[in-house]
């Protein structure tokens, strides 16, 4: 017991405690806060305490979680603080004066309201797109602007049109409490990478959290402890193969092109879903629900399963948003399938200002009118979901390849390589040479056949737990990232967007 | 009470953080398993004053291996032609190979492995401590646990070349000493750093502490370098492997089956240890 105090005597008196407290509450472009900064799980444990005692206190809560969601999207973006309340206010004003009108005043204030989110987005997402094109249609030369996106602009954003629209089409209510409309906006934990949160899921809870009892705390942290594995072990383990590879695909053989566009559709399921995980957890914690926002979509036995498995939030907020509006499936088969590929079109527009997403999305788009027109003429059984399943996979890791490539080039110089350089010794080459990776790819793959309910029934076990132990949980978790981690923790692959 | 969960969750983050935050601020390392249990992050320490002074013998500076200005103009060694075992090497026997060296190690590793597949052999691990010298291997509780593990039969040594301008011959001899007495008795061959123009004590001090017949001195040997400048390249570590298989099966003090492998590009079936002492030093 002596040797520990004397231990932690010593650790604490080289501690730079001036040093520490400039950089936290500073923000910097270098360490921006991500949910797996270290320094990030423990302000929050900080944070947590008090918001546990101001709990019972309505007002004073809300106040103390916004004031605490707006450091943090501080520490993750910067001066584009102001940016966002400012968006913020003038939405909520937006949603009150809509609610306000009638008839056509109410559609213009509607459409103004909604143009008033959107440029935000397209002048800092796609500007610079808009610039390069012109210059290579018009032959101009326009010079392009230097601008820095502001980290989830793409997310909230979202947010505030199906909050407007929703006030528009009557389904809410507009908030009369400008905290409460700030605190679904600002809440941290999807703030930043989604969920893309509907004002009608959640505003209803803002005054009403549930307090956790043992099982919700045990959710909680199994979903945040899974989702830091998943990000930092799985995702970033394999993101550092699919770099080499997608950086520079003519130096690899196809088969190694093959198993980087595997890998990758791997990396992005457990970046995001890893994200999605800790945003849900987090929540939980402070007595929110947030919805799933990925339901095993891998397992999916086809196209249109699949998006109503992977990214949920956006999924059904382009459908809610853009493909009903069109017209949905009501103005015949012709439209429904253009109204799919628009939708799709946006969806990948939605996600960067390049050829490659629109390519990405348009891919989707005509696979989910195909599926549309046969799915119908199709037999039914289980292994026509297996070999459905497999063909989707394959279809979706295809698509994949566009969506990380650095350009259209560089994706047609990895289908090529896969194409045309690709042998039986490559997959021989790779198994003796990167046994490691071999194997979590194998067992990822293996992992993907495990039916969902198994797997849910699998984590229930761990609720049998007694509440204490799940302290030793956490530390052998965070302790198990820091062990194998790499040095160069990837970003999540979504703040990008 | 309502918030009890929350209040136990707060703690658990804190207490978690706290204490892998001060774990990296403990100057001491521990290990589970032979494994290092890592810290959140690496404090820098300051460079601690030398108190003692190293004394040095007058050594002649005259390099052991003069580099022509023109390069074109350097022969190097070649692979020997292969001496067939002697009487004393059991063909039929096995061993469990573990190799233990400096960033050299990791070039020869695979050199070494084709060898011991094509033979027989298992070459179960291997260690490559990249800028380490005969302090880290001497000091270090690492290498022992290492052998403790992987239970090899046979263990090749290769370092000494980041100390090969070293001129304290004594404290170098003592360090190898030291070495050796970690390998507790399991047959050995020491090779010796490559040769890249001077190599004041290093060769002669590690000859001295190691069993002279088991030690295999490398600096007749004049190789192609890799790119670095500082390591031989691929062919070179070809060569060497030959040198040191004719002398292992020939004249080594245990003698082992080391012929020429059937081809190259073997399996890698070993654990690579890899280390840095920039990071580790191992004490």
């Amino acid at each position: 017991m002596q040797q520990i105090i004397e231990v932690i005597k010593q650790a604490l008196g080289t501690i730079p405690f001036e040093q520490l407290l400039r950089e936290f509450m500073l923000y910097s472009t270098k360490q921006p806060w991500f949910f797996t900064e270290f320094s990030f799980l423990f302000t929050f444990g900080l944070f947590l305490f008090f918001y546990a005692i101001l709990f019972t206190q309505n007002a004073l809560r809300k106040v103390y979680l916004i004031a605490f969601s707006l450091f943090f999207y501080y520490k993750s973006s910067g001066p584009f603080l102001g940016l966002f309340l400012f968006q913020i206010i003038i939405d909520y004003f937006f949603a009150r004066k809509i609610e306000q009108t009638e008839g056509s005043a109410k559609q213009i204030w509607a459409t103004i309201a909604v143009l008033f989110s959107l440029s935000f987005l397209l002048y800092f997402k796609y500007a610079n797109f808009l610039i390069e094109n012109t210059n290579w249609l018009l032959l101009t030369h326009f010079e392009p602007v230097d601008l820095f996106l502001p980290i989830g602009i793409s997310f909230y954003t979202f947010q505030s049109i199906s909050y407007l629209v929703d006030v528009y089409r009557g389904e809410i209510r507009a908030s009369k409490n400008i905290t409460d409309y700030a605190f679904y906006m600002t809440f941290f934990p999807h703030l930043v990478a989604g969920p893309i949160v509907r004002a009608k899921d959640f505003l209803n809870q803002v005054n009403s959290p549930e307090s956790p009892d043992a099982r919700k705390y045990k959710e909680s942290l199994l979903r945040i402890i899974l989702g830091l594995l998943k990000k930092l072990l799985i995702a970033d383990y394999l993101g550092k193969y699919v770099d080499m590879v997608f950086e520079n695909p003519s130096f690899y053989t196809g088969g190694e092109n093959l198993l980087g566009a595997v890998a990758y559709s791997f990396q992005i399921y457990f970046d995001f879903s890893g994200y999605s995980d800790i945003a849900i957890g987090l929540a939980l914690l402070l007595g929110y629900r947030l919805k799933e926002n990925f339901d095993h979509p891998y397992g999916a036995s086809n196209v249109t399963e699949f998006w109503r498995k992977w990214h949920i939030s956006l999924s059904s907020w382009l459908r809610d948003y853009v493909y009903i509006p069109l017209g949905g499936n009501r103005k015949g088969a012709f439209n429904t399938y253009l109204f799919l590929l628009i939708t799709m079109l946006v969806g990948g527009f939605w996600h960067g200002a390049s050829w490659k997403f629109v390519a990405w999305g348009a891919a989707h788009g005509l696979a989910l009118a195909l599926h549309k027109v046969v799915h119908k003429h199709l037999p039914n059984g289980q292994w026509m979901n297996f070999v459905g399943g497999i063909c989707t996979f394959c279809f979706v890791t295809f698509c994949w390849i566009f969506f990380r490539a650095k350009d259209f080039d560089a994706a047609l110089t990895v289908l090529n390589q896969i194409t045309y350089a690709t042998s039986e010794l490559d997959f021989l080459g790779f198994w003796f040479s990167r046994n490691e990776l071999a194997i979590l790819l194998i067992t990822l793959l293996v992992w993907m056949l495990i039916p969902s309910a198994w797997k849910k029934k699998g984590f229930e076990w761990s609720y049998y737990v007694p509440s204490f132990f799940w302290f030793f949980f956490l530390l052998a978790a965070l302790q198990f990232i820091i062990q194998f981690r790499d040095a160069l923790v990837q970003p999540f692959i979504y703040f990008q967007f | 009470m309502k918030t009890g969960y929350l209040f136990l969750a707060s703690l658990c983050f804190i207490v978690a953080c706290s204490m892998l935050y001060l774990y990296s601020y403990i100057p001491s390392t521990y290990l589970v398993a032979d494994l290092e249990i890592k810290k959140l992050f690496s404090i820098e320490t300051p460079l601690q004053k030398v108190e003692r002074k190293i004394e040095v013998a007058k050594i002649d500076t005259i390099p052991t291996f003069i580099i022509p200005k023109d390069t074109t103009k350097i022969v190097y060694s070649s692979i020997p032609e292969p001496i067939l075992p002697d009487s004393s090497v059991d063909d039929s026997t096995q061993h469990r190979v573990l190799l233990i060296g400096d960033s050299e190690a990791g070039g020869i590793k695979n050199v070494l492995n084709d060898y011991c597949q094509s033979n027989g052999h298992k070459l179960v691990a291997t260690v490559e401590w990249s800028s380490a010298t005969s302090l880290n291997f001497a000091k270090s509780d690492t290498i022992s646990k290492i052998i403790k593990r992987y239970r090899p039969t046979f263990v090749f040594v290769l370092f000494g070349l980041n100390e090969v301008l070293a001129k304290d011959y004594s404290t170098r001899k003592a360090l190898a000493r030291q070495f050796q007495k970690r390998l507790n008795g399991l047959p050995y061959a020491w090779i010796g750093p490559t040769n890249w123009g001077y190599d004041y004590v290093v060769t002669d001090a590690f000859q001295a502490a190691a069993d002279s017949a088991a030690f295999f001195s490398s600096k007749h040997l004049i190789l192609p370098k890799a790119m670095d400048g500082r390591h031989p390249s691929l062919p070179g570590y070809r060569i060497w492997m030959g040198n040191v298989a004719n002398w292992l099966q020939e004249s080594s003090r245990w003698k082992i089956r080391m012929m020429p492998p059937e081809r190259v590009g073997y399996p890698k079936k070993y654990k690579a240890i890899v280390l840095n002492a920039a990071d580790y030093r191992g004490y």
